[in-house]
């Protein structure tokens, strides 16, 4: 394989792997706020209160 | 009359097997469990029964209407129609346990009483001839005035009844206690009961002396001020001792697939950086933790085993003598020892405690108790640096050495409680009331789904975040390049050369102090995301290559690994030792932060009980690792 094949190989596949852990991290924060601006705690799909 | 959607909530005590029925009746595979508190939010499903799609919402048991712990909330909040995101439900379904008929009617006779469409499930009748008892279900219809049907959830008997008697309910006149004069003051709860006694009287017989029962002789054991505990820790031993004998042979042979693979992998690939990164990089981090895969499925299935058997509910009660000087109460021991599995469902269950110091106390607790992902952290340093002695005829050193690992954390874990509710959250503890469910035998069935969700959960997280950590951690392991392609320099040059080894130099300041070197300092502080990764980086960084058994080879690097220069060992027995002590004692685990976050409260409030609760983890654990450390060192463990 040439040299420049490998190095866009590899490029690829860390530049993959660098967004998918920002693009999870993302997904989290979203859902959250989300959840709130629902008017819910924060959970994804339940109706429960928090400790006072 | 037809309806294109019916909207079906499920009612009833905690451990009446409403997940059981809910399982039955959808096809999903909600958790289920032989012990009260299992769910703790609403969970939606559904099946379609003569053209009707039918949405089943599975609710948190609750022994009557009012409610007092938040799961309960939740149950009152849907009943009254008041859940936010849920419509209101068409027909309500109560089901009640057999085996406990009595109390089950009180929560029965509160929602006839709304006047709504519902149908009575009378589940577990299979266990009726056991528990030496009849039920008249003709007189329990008339009692009532509303549908009962006879059911076996886990057998699926009756399922088709119960599917037929839903369709039909919204068509039936609903009872009405109320109009039959049954009950006249719905806040009466004495009055209640004398009807529900009058009710038992005409309907139950019982055909022997409940006294005599074989579980209550099995009790006189399990729950035994002196037996019980000591039957308690011996069940535990015996579960860590088979987590090391049993999964290391599984353990051998997923090796030698991945070795395999990685054979593959070099023959297909042309030499070079992408090669590595495959191979080395994916494979070596991904494979590293796979091959726990053996262990974590036998600890679900241990956890699993003993919830089905109805041992769950009796070991609450025996820890509750021991947790009560601490602060807590037995209800907050089944989150404590969910934690064993996993800290994000062991703090949702937390919902069952009532109290809310209490439960922000165990909250703050539950990630002391070892999980799972925290095994190949201790697999690998054990079978490192604990010599492979056998002790008797079953018991091994690194065996003893695991189990002690899970006593630190649990009795840190209990320590932490003490100070907590001494302290911060300073309140009176509450008696202990808990259902003592019938003993059953697990069903491998369930028992098997469970331990395969659970494994499919792990294989996941091995397959995303895990294989993403490892080609990023690849990289930073091997740019910037420190040599030429025609003057390359040694992998341990390059190592300490790359952005990781920077990374790792400079937290080395840190780690010094614990006997580590920044290798490991690397591998800590990648572990921050997820514990399991530092078995990953330090394969990756000691370029363990797949072909031969990762994990071994991993163990036997780290044990001879020199110092350049003196020859001396780079890690001592003293700084594993210590090593492993922060491992037991450190939040290492987003996942874990995110839902403290959220059961705390949520924003800023949840956020700071949940900074709180990784700060003082992080200074107990470099504290304890130096401690160990220390003392290790001065009895001669260098």
């Amino acid at each position: 394989m040439p040299h420049w094949a490998d190095r866009a190989l590899v490029i690829a596949l860390v530049g993959g792997a660098a967004w998918f852990i920002a693009h999870r991290a993302w997904q989290r924060v979203a859902s959250a706020r989300a959840a709130k601006a629902a008017g819910g705690c924060g959970h994804d799909n339940c109706g429960c209160k928090p400790p006072a | 009359m037809t309806r294109p959607t019916l909207r079906v909530a499920l009612i009833g005590n905690p451990n009446c097997g409403k997940s059981t029925l809910f399982n039955a009746l959808t096809g999903r595979r909600q958790k289920v469990a032989n012990f009260p508190g299992v769910t703790v939010e609403w969970v939606e499903g559904s099946y379609v029964h003569e053209g009707t799609t039918v949405s089943v919402l599975d609710l948190p048991g609750t022994y009557s209407l009012s409610p007092d712990a938040p799961d309960e909330v939740i149950t009152y909040d849907v009943v009254h129609g008041r859940a936010a995101g849920l419509d209101p439900v068409d027909v309500f379904v109560v089901v009640l346990d057999a085996e406990n008929l009595e109390r089950n009617l009180y929560l029965a006779t509160e929602v006839l009483e709304l006047g709504r469409p519902t149908v009575v499930v009378l589940n577990r009748i299979d266990r009726l001839p056991a528990a030496e008892m009849k039920v008249d279900v003709v007189e329990l219809i008339h009692a009532l005035g509303a549908i009962v049907v006879p059911s076996v959830a886990t057998t699926q008997e009756g399922l088709d009844r119960v599917r037929h008697c839903i369709a039909r309910a919204p068509d039936v006149p609903p009872s009405d206690l109320r109009a039959s004069g049954a009950i006249t003051d719905g806040q009466n709860a004495e009055r209640r009961y004398e009807w529900i006694s009058a009710v038992m009287a005409r309907t139950v017989t019982r055909t022997g002396t409940r006294g005599t029962r074989s579980s209550d002789r099995v009790d006189a054991v399990l729950l035994h001020r002196v037996w019980g505990p000591l039957i308690f820790v011996a069940v535990m031993a015996i579960a860590f001792q088979a987590l090391f004998l049993v999964a290391t042979p599984l353990a051998s042979l997923l090796q030698l697939g991945l070795g395999s693979l990685s054979d593959v992998l070099r023959g297909v690939l042309p030499a070079g950086d992408f090669q590595s990164l495959l191979i080395d990089g994916a494979l070596g981090g991904v494979g590293s933790v796979i091959v726990f895969v053996p262990q974590i499925a036998l600890l679900f299935l241990f956890i699993g085993a003993l919830e089905d058997s109805g041992y769950l509910s009796r070991a609450a009660f025996v820890m509750d003598r021991f947790m009560r000087p601490l602060g807590l109460q037995g209800k907050s021991f089944i989150p404590l020892l969910s934690g064993y599995a996993c800290a994000v469902p062991a703090i949702m269950a937390t919902r069952t405690i009532p109290q809310t110091k209490e439960r922000l106390a165990t909250i703050m607790v539950v990630p002391l108790m070892s999980c799972s992902a925290r095994l190949p952290v201790y697999t690998l340093l054990i079978s490192a640096f604990v010599p492979a002695v056998t002790i008797g005829y079953v018991l091994t050193l690194q065996g003893l050495a695991l189990l002690a690992m899970y006593i630190f954390g649990t009795v840190a874990a209990l320590a932490a409680a003490a100070v907590f509710r001494r302290t911060l959250l300073r309140s009176d503890t509450r008696a202990l009331i808990i259902e003592m469910p019938a003993y059953a035998k697990p069903t491998i069935r369930v028992l098997l789904s469970t331990v395969w969700q659970r494994v499919a959960v792990f294989l996941q997280r091995a397959g995303t975040v895990i294989f993403a950590i490892s080609v990023l951690l690849w990289a930073m392991g091997h740019y910037p390049q420190a040599g030429t392609p025609s003057a390359p320099v040694s992998e341990e040059a390059q190592l300490a050369q790359s952005a990781l080894g920077q990374v790792g130099h400079a937290v080395e300041p840190l780690v010094r102090p614990l006997g580590l070197d920044w290798k490991i300092g690397v591998a800590m502080v990648a572990s921050f995301a997820a514990r399991e990764v530092f078995v990953s980086t330090m394969a990756t960084m000691y370029g363990v290559p797949q072909h031969e058994t990762v994990h071994t080879e991993l163990a036997a690097r780290l044990r001879d690994a020199r110092a350049p220069g003196t020859g001396r060992p780079t890690y001592t027995r003293a700084a594993a030792f210590g090593l492993l002590a922060f491992y037991v004692f450190a939040l290492m685990c987003t996942s874990t932060i995110a839902v403290t976050v959220r059961e705390t409260g949520g924003g800023w409030q949840g956020a700071r009980w949940a900074a709180l609760q990784f700060s003082y983890m992080l200074v107990l654990a470099w504290g304890s690792a130096f401690v160990v450390y220390r003392v290790a060192l001065a009895l001669g463990a260098g």
